[in-house]
This record gives structure tokens, sequence and C-alpha cells, in this order.
């Protein structure tokens, strides 16, 4: 109904929409929810080279532009202004998800859990039976044998984002279109798996330049990239990192039952 | 052609083609031609093949039933020796065709361009000799004769008369194996060290006999090499008549590993037996065989009757993968590894505290392999072999081009097959006919 009329919606979906353009906010525009047409315009003519998509630049902004997703909090409803816009939760869907998972688990009184969502979006609650913490081991993209960095878990959450191939370029900056200038991966450890996941995906298609002043708008317990050369090298970089060195080691031993 | 005829051919082709392009076809046999098949020729006088159908058993009637679907052919005469089958022959033409009783006379009479042959194995080679002396193309159901000598006969009258000699390996044709063979030969395997297939099924294998009485043909008398009509009609399960499971089911598995392997094997041993089905049958209602082919690959056979859990399959194995045929399934010999999570689970359950492996596959779904096998083709449904084979065989009989080395294939899967019956009916080791074959040598010079 974009372009139509407004819809009305759930209380849950209206906050869910109201914490994406927060997001849109604190990421300087970076995390957008409204980027789809971009992705699919810059799909087709890569695809078709000849053929260029019939949106002009200026249509696909302002189709992208998430200040025209209007939300009214007193008639609960949303209403997209103008047609061919398009709502894409893939950036937020799973943290939030995780966060209501969080709430279950600790209304259940269950202190130990490690939760997976297609291994990009981890919640890691207590601690492995066999150890007082979760380790995980991020593996290389093209060889899953290789241990690429590790990191130990306890009572927080982890998001990955990548781009795996030239060819998968579904991660586009929404503000210029850019898409990011290699294969990478971020990776975001944070008591808030729903921030995790907004800034492992924002960070992917930041430069140098806006990195940090993003970071230092969250307030992640540690962020790593790896970026991969052409000969499928990875290097690690952590961005951030709040545990610092004096952190105790996670170590191996039984859970006593107490 | 009618519409409904029309529009299955379009429906045909419109599967077809989307093979057609990637040279799949191609690798069925270099030499064999689809051009025109793909083109959906109109019907046309000069184009137009004459056709007679010998035997319609259930094999025949579903020849006729496919050939009712392609153009350009008319079936115009049909022939068996037996009252049921004959009425249903012309019943399937709509009396079109002209019926006969004796394939001579339908050779002789009718002189149709081409014949196909589904009457029972003991019949196989004579027919198909007498049809290609006078001079018509022949594809005969598998296997080819109940001998290693007559089968060799039916190659060397192809090609003494130059005329087309097709057997109905229909595995050949199959859009599956098209793929899985050109796989296999860009060495998705690596080398192929062993095949292992078989073919299992619980019945009795048996089909019923009626009263040896017809009304309309009070004349018909049964052709006197069959004792009774018990014999005519499970005319596999009598030696006179048949090799049983081997040449009725096996050759078709075995011309599979031939061609896969690009090789015929240099011996075979094994053990048959009647262990189940004690109901007066000849041939063994199980085998069990081990060939050995050039470069110490095996194919390990089996077929029962007397369970059909396994179904049938040819599993074609290497150092680097597995091809399932039948079931249209390849599998990595390294497959990626098993999600993260699956991982922990298993090191929980032997008390390991390690990383949890994560990455990968969520970012990219078409990585998705896991130890399930991958389908060769993901289109279904696929067009029918059966009907593929018969066109490229009127196609060929059209062009009057004979592919060079096709009937030599067919003869060694049906060689093949006759081997394995030898090893187990006298217990012994036995080696591929060398000096048999020599006798061909004179034609490929």
């Amino acid at each position: 109904l974009a372009g139509h009329r407004e819809v009305e919606v759930s209380d849950e979906v209206l906050s869910l929409l109201m914490l994406s353009k927060h997001y849109h906010e604190v990421t300087d525009g970076l995390f957008n929810i409204m980027a789809l047409p971009l992705i699919k315009h810059i799909a087709q003519s890569e695809n078709n080279k000849e053929k260029q998509s019939h949106q002009t630049p200026d249509e696909i902004r302002s189709i992208t532009d998430i200040h025209k997703m209007k939300l009214d909090s007193e008639k609960s409803t949303a209403y997209l202004e103008k047609k061919g816009m398009m709502i894409d939760l893939g950036g937020i869907g799973k943290g939030i998800a995780l966060l209501n998972i969080e709430r279950i688990l600790s209304e259940k009184e269950i202190s130990n859990a490690f939760i997976s969502f297609g291994e990009s979006s981890i919640l890691a609650k207590g601690r492995h039976p066999y150890g007082d913490c979760w380790k995980i081991g991020i593996r290389h993209i093209k060889d899953s044998s290789q241990n690429v960095y590790s990191l130990e878990l306890r009572d927080t959450s982890l998001s990955t984002s990548g781009i795996t191939s030239k060819e998968l370029r579904e991660i586009v900056n929404p503000k210029t279109g850019e898409l990011p200038d290699s294969i990478k991966t971020t990776s975001v450890v944070s008591k808030s798996p729903v921030d995790a996941e907004v800034l492992s995906t924002a960070l992917l298609v930041a430069n140098d330049k806006n990195m940090d002043q993003v970071i230092n708008k969250f307030s992640p317990e540690m962020v790593a990239e790896i970026r991969y050369n052409k000969n499928d090298q990875p290097t690690v970089k952590e961005l951030y990192n709040s545990f610092g060195e004096g952190r105790e080691k996670c170590s191996s031993g039984q859970a006593r039952n107490n | 052609m009618e519409e409904d005829k029309l529009q299955s051919r379009r429906d045909f082709l419109k599967k077809l083609s989307v093979f057609a392009g990637s040279g799949l076809l191609m690798t069925a046999a270099p030499g064999i031609s689809f051009s025109e098949t793909l083109q959906d020729k109109k019907e046309s006088a000069n184009g137009r093949i004459r056709l007679g159908i010998i035997g319609v058993g259930s094999r025949g009637r579903y020849h006729v039933l496919v050939l009712n679907k392609i153009p350009n052919v008319e079936i115009t005469a049909v022939c068996d020796n037996y009252p049921p089958h004959y009425e249903r022959a012309k019943e399937l033409t709509n009396g079109k065709a002209e019926a006969y009783w004796d394939y001579r006379e339908l050779l002789e009479k009718n002189r149709p361009d081409a014949v196909i042959i589904a009457t029972p194995l003991h019949e196989h080679a004579h027919i198909a000799i007498d049809a290609l002396k006078s001079g018509v193309h022949v594809l005969c159901e598998k296997s080819m004769a109940k001998t290693i000598d007559d089968s060799i006969e039916m190659v060397k009258a192809q090609k003494e008369t130059g005329k087309i000699l097709f057997v109905g390996h229909q595995r050949k044709f199959d859009i599956k194996y098209l793929k899985a063979k050109q796989m296999a030969d860009k060495g998705f395997f690596g080398k192929i060290t062993q095949v292992r297939a078989w073919w299992h099924r619980n019945n009795d294998w048996r089909r019923p006999v009626p009263e040896n009485h017809f009304p309309d043909y009070p004349n018909w008398e049964l052709d006197p090499q069959y004792p009774t009509l018990e014999h005519k009609i499970n005319h596999r399960l009598y030696r006179e008549y048949s090799r049983g499971l081997m040449t009725e089911l096996a050759s078709h598995q075995l011309h599979v590993a031939n061609w896969f392997m690009n090789k015929v094997p240099i011996s075979v041993s094994g053990s048959g037996s009647i262990n189940y089905w004690h109901d007066g049958r000849e041939v063994f209602d199980n085998v069990n065989l081990v060939y050995k082919y050039p470069g110490g690959a095996h194919v390990i056979y089996d077929s029962l009757t007397s369970n059909k859990h396994y179904s049938l399959e040819e599993q074609i194995m290497g150092p680097k993968g597995t091809f399932e045929l039948e079931n249209g399934k390849y599998f990595y010999e390294s497959p990626p590894a098993a999600p993260g999570i699956l991982q922990m689970i298993n090191d929980i359950e032997h008390q390991i505290f390690d990383n949890v492996p994560l990455g990968g596959k969520s970012w990219v779904p078409e990585s998705a392999a896991d130890t399930s096998g991958e389908f060769f083709i993901d289109d279904y449904p696929l067009p029918n072999s059966t009907q593929l084979q018969n066109e490229a065989f009127l196609e060929a009989v059209r062009k009057n081009k004979v592919t060079p080395g096709l009937a030599e294939e067919y003869l060694h899967a049906t060689i093949a097959s006759l081997m394995g019956d030898q090893a187990m009916m006298n217990n012994e080791v036995v080696y591929w006919p060398e000096e048999k074959l020599k006798v061909l040598d004179q034609y490929n010079k």
C-alpha cells in the first residue's frame, strides 16, 4: 500500500519501525530498513549493463528515504509516502528475536543457553556445560576448516555480517549506493543483540572516517573486522575492545551442581 | 497432428530445450543427433518414417504409447503371435496399422523403414538379423540376445548391412544420467574406483496365465517352442527363453557402469541361487556378482526378488565423490563442515569444551551442501528417456546415419550380463570374450 494509504500496525511492529528510525539516526544513515529498492536497482544494472534500470537516482533516493515513512503512535499506523517503498527488516529482525528469547529465558530462569540464528546472530547466555563461558571460533569464509578469530562470550550476544563474494552484493551503503570495497565480515559483541546486529550491518558499509564515530554512539563490548585479500588471506582488525588486556581467560571444567 | 498430440509435443520440447543448450544431449553419444527432434518439424510426407512394432507385450505397448507422441512417424504394422496382444496392438493403433502374426510376413509385406523389437529375449537375435538383412533399421529391446555369440551376430549384421541398431538401454538418454556423465567426464570423482549397483524387488515376477482358449481365434495354436502357455507368458523365468535377472534387469545397470567408466570388464565371478521362489522357475531369484575392470576398479552387483527395501540404484564412487544415479543425486566426499551448532552439540555430548565454529553459511545461501546430497537436475519432471531414445533412433533412421561405436556399446552391456550368468551357472571366473569379438575387427578398419 506504499504511496496509497496508511496501514494499521501492531504495537510491536510500530515500536520496531520506530527503533529502526532511531538506529538510522544513530548510524548517520548507514543503517536503513528502506534500502531494498536501491539494492535491487544495483543488482539490476550490474546484471544487465546495457539495459539500465528505469529508475533515476533521484527516484531511488526518494523511495529509500526513511523520513518518508510516517509513523503515528496515537493511531498505531504506518504510512509509506511513495509508491515503490519497501521495508526490509533483515538487518535487525534476528536481533529483535534474540532479545525476545533472552526475555523468555530469564522468565523461565534459564541461566545457561546458546542460541544461534544461522550462525550470524548469537545469544550466549551463561556458560558451556564444560567451561565457564562460550568459546566462538569464526571460520574462514572459503575454508570452513580454518579458524580465523576466536572470542569468548558470557552473557552477551554476537552478530556477524559480511560480504563473501563480489557477486553476492546484498549490502550497500544506503547513503551513497556504494558497495563495500572488499570481501570482509564485521563482528560485533554487545549486551544488546539488537545493537550488535544493527552495528555489524552498518559498519560493513562504513568508511574509515565514520567508523569510529558510529561505534562510539553504541556501547559494544568488542568490534572486529576480518578482511580478505585477493588470495583469500584474512586480516583481523579489532576496531574496538572494551574487554581490555586484563580480562580473565575462560577456563574449562564441568559446571558444579549447585 | 491432432491438437493434444501437438500440445504434448510442445511440452516435451519445452522440457527438452532446457537441457539442449548445455551440450548434454551430445554426451549421450558423440554422433547422436537431436537437431531435427528439437526443431519440432511439422508432419511431412517425405520425412515420415514407416515403423513396425514386433512384440506388443507390456514393453511393446509402452513403445506404441510413446510413439503416439512423436511426429513424423507412423506405425504401419504391428506383430504379435499371442491373441490378446495381437488384439491389443490393433486397438492401440486404432486399426490403422497392418496386423501380423509372423514378423517375417511383416517385413516382407509391409516393408517398413524400421522396426522396434519387444519380443521375449530368445527371439531378439534372429528377428533383428532378419530385419537388418532385409534393409530395415532396428531398435531392439534389451538385452540383445540370450548368448554372446548371437549378440555378436546381431552387431555383425548391423555392420554388414550398414543399417542402424539401437538397443533399449534408455538410461543413455535420461537427462539425469547425461548430466551425471558430463560431470563424471570432467573428473567429479577423480578416478572411478567402484560401482555398486543393485535392483531389488519383492515379488514373484510372474504374470497371470489365462486359460489357453481364445474364442475369437479358434484356430490359434501355441508356438511349439513353448510346452505350455505358462512358459510363453512367464518366459523370463525359464532358461530356454531368458537369463532371468541378468538379462531383464542387470544389463541396464551394467551398461551404465561400462558407460561411466568408459571400459568393459576383464572378468566376473559370483554366485546365484533360488532361495525363496521355489515355484518351478529355472532362473535365479537372486544374483550376486563382482566384476573386475582394467585398473583394478570393481562393479559389485546384486539383484533380489525377496526384499525391496533398497529398490534400485547405481552408486558410482571415486576419491572425490559419489553419484547415486537412480536417485539423481551426487555427494561430495568432503562436504562443507557441519553447522557450528551441530559441532557444539557433538562436543557437549563428548564433554569437550571447544570453540563453536561460526561463519560462512548464513551469508552465502548458495553454499548449502550437506550430507543429504545434491540433485543433478532441479528442473523436474524431466523429458521421458524412452521417448528421447526413440526420437534419437528415428532421427538416425531419417538421416540414415549410424553412430560409430553405439552398437558395440550395447553389445558390451549384454556381454557383461551374460558373463555374469555364466559365472554363476558354472561357478567359475568368466573372462571378457576377446577372441570372439575379434570377428568384429574387420569392420573397424
